[in-house]
């Protein structure tokens, strides 16, 4: 009984979805003061993400005439795949979801939520959320397979599928796993940068050239479905970072100073980098990727 | 005044603190058009309200109009501002665009904004600065309560 209200509760609560969507949108916010603060502006109040939030569930939804029937459907799958990412990878040790096959899940459920975004911009028709989706689809094809592969070395050295273990053992071990990976680390971190859509390789959402991409269409409560996902996303994918290589950590403090450590980074990076071309994500990618793979298999010789 | 219910205060409470604004440069000379960029320039930051400039009217909430409206532009702007979802604000800015300005004998040039479409908030001066503009924004999140 205690077990299952327990279950309930890392579920619903904490670390769950509760917990989960409030320090994400706090997440954003913190990155919007910090990008604001850099380029010597005031910039909003760390809240504002909420506010922006609350707002758009209270604006009118609009049905554009074109839409295609999954119109309606695709931010609510956006949403959902994204909170089941949230719950497999571990906040501060726990997983709620965990399985011991947690990564293959993870790898498929990353690859879901950008096709899911994909079929979001493509069912609304508008050619503006058509490129961005295709230029989304695209920036997978880049990303993907070097992320894999960088998730795998960490994976391959402890001997496991699941990033909990990792966790674990680089809390026994008292080391990062990045100081023993470095190119796999660095690799992980900027396929990290373009899964997360943050400014070098914001290419399928860049607002001046085709005004946001796959959410052009979408108004009202759609649109605050996939302004929490994308803050989920990037929150989900630091705590991968960290689970994985950079230290782990074993209690929610822990984890939010390092988690903070790498939000600034990321801050840092989309301040000063400016946007790059599909073909040279592409380019850099496969660059990486091959890198990486070298990487992995000289490991996996010795 | 008639009491309001929870769910509505909360959501009047975050839509005066995020105001994402479209801006439309209509047959003007341009000057309002600059005086708006400096508005959302680092100096003026329109962010510190909590404002976005979206170059979308779907995910806008206040549409910025500055320069005489010509017979061209009519129904581009009419567009624009349908394209709006509800509840949505109109700022008219400059003489240009609140009455026909320097342009009032023009072939071209047909009626002030409020004959086209419903202004909410007038900003006043050949161009008004940003400071003028941002007051007049400041002003026109006050009226979210009435809408």
């Amino acid at each position: 009984m205690m077990q299952a209200l327990y279950f309930f509760f890392s579920i619903l609560v904490f670390p769950g979805l509760l917990f989960i969507i409030n320090i994400s949108l706090l997440y954003t916010g913190i990155m919007r003061k910090l990008t604001a603060r850099m380029q010597n502006r005031i910039g909003p109040p760390v809240w504002q993400p909420f506010l922006d939030v609350i707002k758009l569930f209270s604006k009118e939804n609009i049905n554009t005439e074109n839409a295609r029937p999954g119109f309606t459907f695709w931010p609510i799958v956006v949403l959902a795949s994204t909170f089941v990412l949230a719950l497999m990878i571990p906040v501060s040790g726990m997983a709620p979801l965990a399985t011991s096959v947690d990564a293959i899940i993870i790898i498929y459920f990353f690859a879901f939520t950008s096709f899911s975004l994909f079929m979001a911009g493509l069912s609304s028709t508008n050619p503006f959320a058509v490129t961005g989706s295709i230029r989304g689809l695209v920036q997978i094809f880049a990303y993907e397979f070097p992320f894999v592969v960088a998730m795998l070395v960490p994976l391959f050295f402890v001997g496991t599928l699941s990033p909990a273990i990792v966790n674990a053992y680089q809390l026994q071990s008292g080391s990062w796993l990045f100081f023993n990976f470095p190119i796999a680390g660095v690799v992980f971190f900027i396929c990290l940068l373009a899964k997360a859509e943050i400014p070098p390789f914001h290419v399928p959402d860049a607002h001046q050239e085709i005004v946001g991409g796959y959410h052009v269409e979408y108004t009202g409560t759609r649109y605050a479905f996939m302004e929490i996902a994308r803050s989920v996303k990037i929150f989900v994918l630091i705590s991968l970072g960290i689970a994985l290589f950079f230290g782990g950590a074993s209690n929610i403090f822990l984890f939010i100073a390092e988690s903070l450590i790498m939000l600034f980074i990321l801050t840092v990076i989309s301040v000063v980098a400016a946007r790059v071309r599909i073909n040279q994500v592409l380019k850099l990618y496969w660059f990486l990727g091959f890198i990486v793979l070298i990487e992995l298999i000289v490991r996996l010789l010795i | 005044m008639k009491k309001r219910g929870l769910l509505r205060r909360v959501s009047d409470y975050a839509r005066k603190r995020s105001p994402w604004i479209v801006h439309m440069d209509c047959a003007g000379c341009n000057g309002c058009d600059i005086e708006t960029f400096a508005v959302l320039s680092p100096r003026y930051d329109i962010e510190r309200f909590g404002g976005l400039e979206k170059g979308n009217p779907r995910q806008a909430d206040i549409q910025v109009v500055a320069g005489a409206i010509s017979k061209k532009i009519r129904s581009r702007l009419i567009r624009i501002y349908e394209q709006m979802p509800e509840p949505k604000i109109v700022m008219a800015i400059g003489s240009c665009a609140i009455t026909k300005g320097v342009f009032h004998d023009g072939y071209n040039i047909c009626g002030p904004l409020d004959n086209i479409i419903p202004v909410d908030v007038y900003v006043p001066g050949c161009p008004p600065k940003p400071e003028a503009i941002l007051d007049g924004l400041i002003k026109a999140l006050e009226l979210w309560r009435k809408k």
